[in-house]
């Protein structure tokens, strides 16, 4: 079971967005709140989401209106159509990593030059076909509960975390990649002064583990009454945050390496296919590079495939309960993914401006996790949901101090942030509703999505799932 | 690499991959208790 679960959580996630981001916030700096963080935020949430889901064995509309009140549950359809959302764009770089994959057994990679293949594909219609192939292949494995498919994920799943560890030895021991380490763990502690180093700390987490996400709720709603899950949760942060930090020296120390005098401008212009770009120069430098390479990017399409598996399966669900057939939800999902991820694929300014608003619409997700509870009331909910029957631990009263954190800590992020960027580059250059990481793109998206939510929401209380309390054994 | 980056690297990486390689341990531990058999005496 654990290995499923970090099957669903495991994902480019790690690979993919942590060395971007972790590179383009100062590297040392970045990595002190995102250690806190784990513990601040995404181990309390997971333990929440757990709970939430065992306890009411619904969808995350669903738990949210029974465990808090039919009111509420708009806050539920906020977490599930904000994983919705990044399914949307999560899809293309699945794409990317099909597109890698056969680049790497055809021989077009390493290459001559570092990233003449990201720039040729890269918002490219061979971009949207592979999106419309990792699509069709997540669809098909929901639709049709594949079983030869879990059967590959769980082999290919030791394979990739294999991999990434032998590819995070082999760069440390590259000539020069003692500066990628200095870049990646030297604290410049006046950048702790920076609130987006911060809140992009807080939403790698939630990206690294999962957490505010809702996939851990619906994964709970299968299991057993008695299983149990703290332990999970805990094993689903760390263990995450471990495949991240290597994935993080893995790419630092091979650009460090390789390109020693434009480093610095590389890994700091935050370039979206930084792992694509660097990781095939570090197979070139290994001994039978070229099937490991091969390995390595059918691994990691298979990460993004249970991943991608997970959110289909959120939004499905999320319809079926609302009263629409399979059939018919997997349908729509799948024309919704396509519509709004095509522009995903052909841009990869788009995909940024998709990552920057609905990863820090994580945040808001965890935020109402936060809120769910402390209505309900927090110690209530610890002693009756989170130490329920079937745990192997007994969560102690720092879960109550922690998920009162988590609720301070996204409205504290929150309102610095807008301020720091209101003061920093005025009202009217904030207010650009297209650009990445403005206030305006963020607040009109999110704007948009709350209103849909709380248009919705009566109808969203009312026509709650008939009978689908359904207790596991 | 400065002192304050050996000193990072070492209480980052240990903290991360510490806690994931000691919480692994310990819920194969118990996944194995559980496996285990009772003894006769206690079944009896």
């Amino acid at each position: 079971m654990l290995l499923a679960m970090l099957s669903m959580a495991v994902g480019t996630g790690n690979i993919w967005r942590f060395p971007r981001i972790a590179a383009t916030n100062g590297g040392g700096s970045f990595l002190v709140p995102w250690v806190i963080f784990l513990i601040a935020w995404s181990v309390p949430l997971l333990l929440c989401e757990f709970a939430m889901g065992k306890a009411t064995r619904r969808n995350p509309v669903g738990a949210f209106a029974e465990l808090i009140g039919p009111r509420f549950a708009w806050m539920g359809a906020w977490v599930a159509l904000c994983a919705t959302l990044i399914m949307f764009y999560y899809g293309v770089v699945a794409g990317w990593c099909v597109r890698y994959f056969v680049a790497a057994v055809s021989g077009e990679l390493p290459g001559a030059e570092p990233g003449a293949l990201w720039e040729s594909y890269a918002g490219s219609w061979w971009a949207v076909l592979t999106l419309v192939i990792s699509l069709a292949l997540a669809l098909w494995v929901v639709a049709r509960g594949v079983r030869g498919i879990e059967r590959a994920v769980l082999l290919m799943m030791p394979v990739l975390i294999g991999l990434v560890v032998v590819l995070a030895v082999r760069a440390v021991t590259l000539p020069g990649a003692e500066r990628g380490l200095a870049f990646l763990f030297t604290p410049d502690l006046s950048a702790l002064g920076n609130s987006r180093v911060w809140l992009e700390a807080l939403t790698q987490n939630a990206w690294d583990t999962g957490a505010g996400w809702g996939l851990a709720l619906t994964y709970a709603t299968y299991m057993r009454a008695r299983e149990d899950t703290t332990i999970n949760a805990f094993i689903l942060g760390f263990g995450n945050n471990s495949v991240s930090l290597l994935a993080g020296i893995m790419v630092l120390c091979t650009v460090f390496s390789i390109r020693p005098d434009a480093a610095g401008e590389i890994v700091g212009a935050g370039n979206t296919g930084l792992t694509f770009v660097w990781v095939p120069q570090l197979f070139g430098a290994m001994p039978g590079g070229r099937l490991f390479m091969a390995m390595f990017f059918l691994a990691l399409f298979f990460a993004a495939l249970t991943s991608l598996i997970s959110m289909i399966e959120l939004a499905a669900r999320t319809l079926i309960d609302r009263g629409m057939s399979r059939g018919r939800a997997l349908a729509a999902v799948a024309i919704l993914a396509l519509v709004f991820g095509i522009p995903s694929a052909l841009s990869t300014s788009v995909l940024d401006n998709q990552d920057a608003v609905w990863g820090v619409g994580l945040m808001l997700s965890g935020l109402f996790f936060g809120v769910a509870v402390l209505r309900y009331g927090v110690d209530r909910f610890r002693r009756e949901h989170v130490n329920s029957a079937g745990s192997d631990f007994t969560i102690g009263r720092w879960w109550n101090v922690a998920m009162v954190l988590v609720v301070a800590e996204a409205l504290v992020l929150l309102v610095w942030w807008f301020s720091q960027t209101l003061s920093a580059e005025g009202l009217v250059a904030s207010l650009d509703p297209i650009r990445s990481w403005s206030l305006g793109t963020l607040v009109l998206q999110w704007a948009i999505l709350l209103a849909v939510c709380l248009g919705f929401n009566r109808w969203l209380g009312r026509t709650r799932p008939a009978g689908a309390r359904s207790e596991a054994a | 690499m400065t002192a304050a980056a050996w000193a990072t690297m070492a209480a980052i990486c240990g903290f991360v991959w510490g806690g994931a390689l000691t919480l692994v341990a310990i819920a194969m531990r118990k996944e194995g208790r559980k496996r285990e058999p009772e003894p006769a005496s206690r079944r009896a």
